[in-house]
Parts: structure tokens; C-alpha cells; sequence
């Protein structure tokens, strides 16, 4: 179980990035952070992964203090950050080796991740050989192969055309029904929220961070044409219609622990 | 004509422009101020002379480059192992960094022929003069390149690979000195080439009866003009050999392959 309380975090001298923020997260539940640029949505993630520390308040996993980034919180970055120097087989060993995970082993359970994410034929390849798109989808073997408790994801496809993110989007679903993971998946796009959230938790600037706190119940994989979709978009367009726009240049994504 | 040979005559052009320059400089030399220079002709009959086992300066020329190459060795090796591990350390202690960084800028400042007198001092004439000589002058590009690829490492990866359950020791042997891979590359080339020219140098001041630097300054005794040209012949030839054949090929290959074009593709 993941919650945050009464998390408060201030870079400097800077107004407050969250304030006094306290959030639950359901296991097993695929939630969204969305919201506009510079309203906390990376720096929420960066606590609970362990990157940066709050400035006051507790994140807690299974009732323990985050103290640093780990294993079983899962990140997909915005740039897949795969290792240059390892080949997509490697890439996903790296971290079951480093669970002390013997060699015959890591070798198979990372070639059935990478299975799950349809990488299977590219175990040799290096990462500059692949496509934003199949990068991500290493990235995401690499993390899933650990089985985290939860699957952090901080705008994994805001770099990839339309057309890789949706078919990406529909994979992401897909392996999550395979493997139920619980996932805070952090998005700026009104469609990616309305097409992955069960939850939606639409974030605004300064105190109060959280505005609104939805569920969606239209069953997932959800048709991008249906008006129930459209509906739900309407909905969370609505939400982030009420807050101030242009807030800041860009999020601060603050210092590496 | 095709595209392949027209790509090779450009690459070309360069030694036959230089060999048409030395040709003419020569001639003008040797018609001005009435003394032989030796033409690239000359030069290359020399050449295979010596190669052909004619003795210079009472060894065979295999003997003079093998010495020359050994001493290099000797003062690379030393300051690219120390280079490196210097690098590594101040890379990674800001605080190391700090304190001593700048006294490497300072060394890299010196000339390398201005360590001579310190090197005598401290060695005496003779071979660890030398090889004293050629350290100094290739620390500082390795030990420089080495601490600056440290510091100015993507902190993506050491975030992702903590993320990912890695130690301390993960870190530094398999995401840490990956990473500084081409930064050390790129100094150990230029090392490479500080320690080759002030090798020579070195030679021709406190070397000890062997080497292509000494020979060089011998001919000035024996007036065999022809034979230290052959001798800067032979010390280009190794330059390239190990520029071309070895430190540009693997400047590449880490380029390619260690450095991400992050976001590049979609």
C-alpha cells in the first residue's frame, strides 16, 4: 500500500511545490496525475520513487518510510534511459542480477518480460538501434521484470508521434491486465487519462494541490471514437478548465538524491 | 570514374600537395643556400636502406623504433593508468576535485621540453628521465578528460540504475565507468600524441644512446641529414598508425555506441 501524508515539498526559497498533500493509493488501481506543466505532477512521483526527499510530511510503502529510490517502485522516465552500453537482453538483466538473482535465471525471466512487451526478437540489439517506441516498451520489461509494487510512469510516450502512443497506450493496457500492477502514470493529455485512468487525480498549483479526485468506471480498453470516451474527456476537460493556465516555464524536476 | 576512386584521390591529395611542397622547398634549399636537403626521394632510398639493416648511429633503425616505442609505453602506460584513476577520483569527490584540479591545469601549461632540467634533477640522465618525461606531458589530457566525463555524467542513468536495486559497486563498474568510457577515450588520444612529441624531444636531450629522437640529433654529427629525415618519416608513420588505426576507430565505436541521441527517434 502506497499513501502519502501531509506531504509538503519546497525547493529553496521557492513557493511550495506540494502542500500538505496526503494521497492513497489502491492497490492493483491504474491511476493518472494530470494537470498542467509546473503543478507538481514529476515531483509527486520523484518522492514516491525515492529521487527527492519531502521537504516536511511522510511517503510510505507497506507502512515504511521512503527513504531512497528502489526496486520495487518501478520508473518509466520520459527518455527511456536505457543503459547505451547494454544490449536490450542486458538492459533487463540489470536489475534482476542486481536482486542477487543467479545468470540462468535473470536470463529467462528477462527474455519472458521482454516477451510481454513484444521485444522478444530484439534481445541482441542495442538501445541506439531502436525506436523511441521500442525503447519504451524496454523500459517498461525492465521495471515490470522486477515486480514492483508500484509501476511509476512520468510522461513515458510525450515524446513519441500519435500514432506509437496510442498503439503503445493500447500495449500498456494489455500487459496490465496480464500483469496487474498497481500504476501512477503522470500525463498532461486529457486523452491519455480519459483512455488508461481507473482514477484521475487532477493536480493544480500552490496549496491544495489535488482539485479532483475521480473514478472512471467505463470498463477498460475503452473505444477512442465511443461517446462514453468523449464524455469522459468533456469531464476531465471541464476539471482542468477551472485552473490558472501558464503557471511556470517548466517543471522543476529538483535534485538528485 | 566512379565515386569510390574519386573519394580516394581526395584522400589522397593532402600527402601528394606535402610531398610536392617538400619537393619544392628541397630544390629551393639546395639551389639558394647551396646546402643538399633531401628529397622526399632521397629520403624514401634512405628509408629502405636502414630498413634494409644499414646501421645508424651504431644500432639497426628496428632497434632505434623498438626503444622509442618501449620508452612510450613505458610513460603512457604509467600516466594513463594514473590519469585514469586521478580522473575517476576527482570526478567523483568534488571535494578531491577542488583541491587539487587546478594544479593539473597548471602542468597541462607547461611545454613539455620545460620538464628537461626537472627531470634531470630528479633522474639524472637517462631512461626514467625520460619516461618521467612523457608521464608529465600525458597526464594532464587523460586525467582532465577522465575527471570532466565524471562529472558531466548523464544523471539519468546513475537515477535509473538505483532505481533498478544497483549498489554502490553496480554503479560505479557497470553504469559509472561505462558511461566515462568515450570522455577517457577522447583523453587517452590526446595523451597518446603529447607523450609521442615530447618523447622525441625528450630523447634528443637526456635519451641514452637509442631512439628515433636520438638518432635525429646525432645526424647532426654525422651530417647524415638524409637518415633523420627518414627517422621523422618513421615517427609520422607511427603517429598515424596509432591515430588512424587505433584511437579514431575507437573514439567512434564508444561514440557510437555510449552516447544516446536521446529522443531522437520517434
Amino acid at each position: 500500500m502506497i499513501s502519502l501524508e501531509q506531504v509538503t515539498k519546497q525547493y529553496q526559497d521557492s513557493q511550495p511545490v506540494l502542500q500538505g498533500l496526503s494521497l492513497q493509493l489502491v492497490e492493483g488501481q491504474f491511476a493518472c496525475l494530470l494537470g498542467p506543466s509546473g503543478c507538481g505532477k514529476t515531483t509527486l512521483l520523484n518522492l514516491i520513487a525515492g529521487f527527492i526527499k519531502p521537504t516536511s510530511g511522510q511517503v510510505l510503502v507497506d507502512e515504511q518510510q521512503v527513504t531512497r529510490p528502489g526496486p520495487d517502485r518501478g520508473v518509466v522516465f520520459q527518455d527511456a534511459t536505457l543503459f547505451p552500453w547494454m544490449n536490450v537482453l542486458d538492459n533487463v538483466r540489470f536489475g534482476l542480477r542486481q536482486q542477487g538473482m543467479n545468470q540462468q535465471q535473470a536470463v529467462a525471466t528477462a527474455a519472458e518480460y521482454l516477451e510481454l512487451v513484444g521485444m522478444a526478437d530484439f534481445q541482441a540489439a542495442l538501445p541506439i538501434s531502436l525506436s523511441g517506441g521500442q525503447r519504451q516498451r524496454v523500459a517498461i520489461a525492465r521495471v515490470l521484470a522486477l515486480q514492483p509494487r508500484v509501476l511509476l510512469m512520468d510522461e513515458p510516450f510525450s515524446a513519441l508521434d500519435a500514432n506509437s502512443r496510442e498503439r503503445l497506450q493500447d500495449e500498456l493496457l494489455r500487459i496490465c491486465t496480464m500483469r496487474p500492477t498497481t500504476v501512477l502514470y503522470v500525463t498532461h493529455h486529457v486523452d491519455e487519462a480519459a483512455f488508461l485512468a481507473e482514477r484521475v487525480l487532477v493536480m493544480g498549483p500552490g496549496a491544495d494541490n489535488i482539485r479532483a479526485d475521480l473514478l472512471l468506471e467505463q470498463p477498460r480498453p475503452r473505444n477512442r471514437n465511443s461517446e462514453a470516451f468523449n464524455t469522459i474527456k468533456a469531464m476531465l476537460r471541464a476539471e482542468l478548465d477551472r485552473l490558472p493556465c501558464c503557471i511556470s516555464p517548466s517543471e522543476n524536476k529538483g535534485d538528485v538524491l | 570514374m566512379s565515386s569510390a576512386i574519386r573519394k580516394l584521390l581526395l584522400h589522397l591529395l593532402p600527402f601528394v600537395l606535402f610531398l610536392l611542397l617538400w619537393q619544392a622547398l628541397a630544390i629551393g634549399v639546395t639551389h639558394f643556400r647551396n646546402v643538399p636537403f633531401p628529397t622526399p626521394w632521397q629520403t624514401t632510398d634512405r628509408l629502405v636502406q636502414l630498413m634494409s639493416g644499414e646501421p645508424l648511429s651504431d644500432a639497426l633503425l628496428y632497434r632505434h623504433i623498438a626503444d622509442s616505442l618501449q620508452r612510450w609505453l613505458a610513460g603512457f602506460g604509467l600516466a594513463a593508468l594514473a590519469g585514469v584513476l586521478y580522473g575517476l577520483a576527482a570526478g567523483l569527490f568534488r571535494r578531491l576535485e577542488l583541491a587539487t584540479i587546478q594544479i593539473v591545469h597548471l602542468l597541462q601549461l607547461i611545454p613539455g621540453l620545460a620538464w628537461i632540467p626537472i627531470a634531470i634533477l630528479i633522474f639524472g640522465v637517462g631512461e626514467p628521465a625520460t619516461v618521467f618525461m612523457i608521464v608529465m606531458a600525458a597526464f594532464p589530457p587523460i586525467a582532465l578528460s577522465v575527471a570532466s566525463g565524471v562529472r558531466h555524467l548523464d544523471g539519468t542513468y546513475l537515477r535509473a540504475a538505483r532505481m533498478l536495486g544497483a549498489g554502490k559497486g553496480a554503479l560505479f563498474f557497470q553504469i559509472l565507468l561505462p558511461a566515462s568510457l568515450p570522455a577517457t577515450v577522447s583523453g587517452l588520444r590526446l595523451g597518446m600524441g603529447n607523450g609521442w612529441r615530447v618523447l622525441l624531444a625528450a630523447e634528443m636531450v637526456v635519451g641514452t644512446g637509442t631512439g628515433l629522437g636520438y638518432s635525429i640529433v646525432e645526424s647532426r654529427w654525422t651530417l647524415d641529414y638524409t637518415a633523420a629525415f627518414a627517422c621523422l618519416v618513421v615517427i609520422a608513420l607511427f603517429g598515424m598508425l596509432v591515430e588512424y588505426g587505433l584511437f579514431r576507430p575507437l573514439e567512434k565505436r564508444t561514440q557510437r555506441h555510449f552516447q544516446l541521441d536521446r529522443g531522437q527517434q520517434p
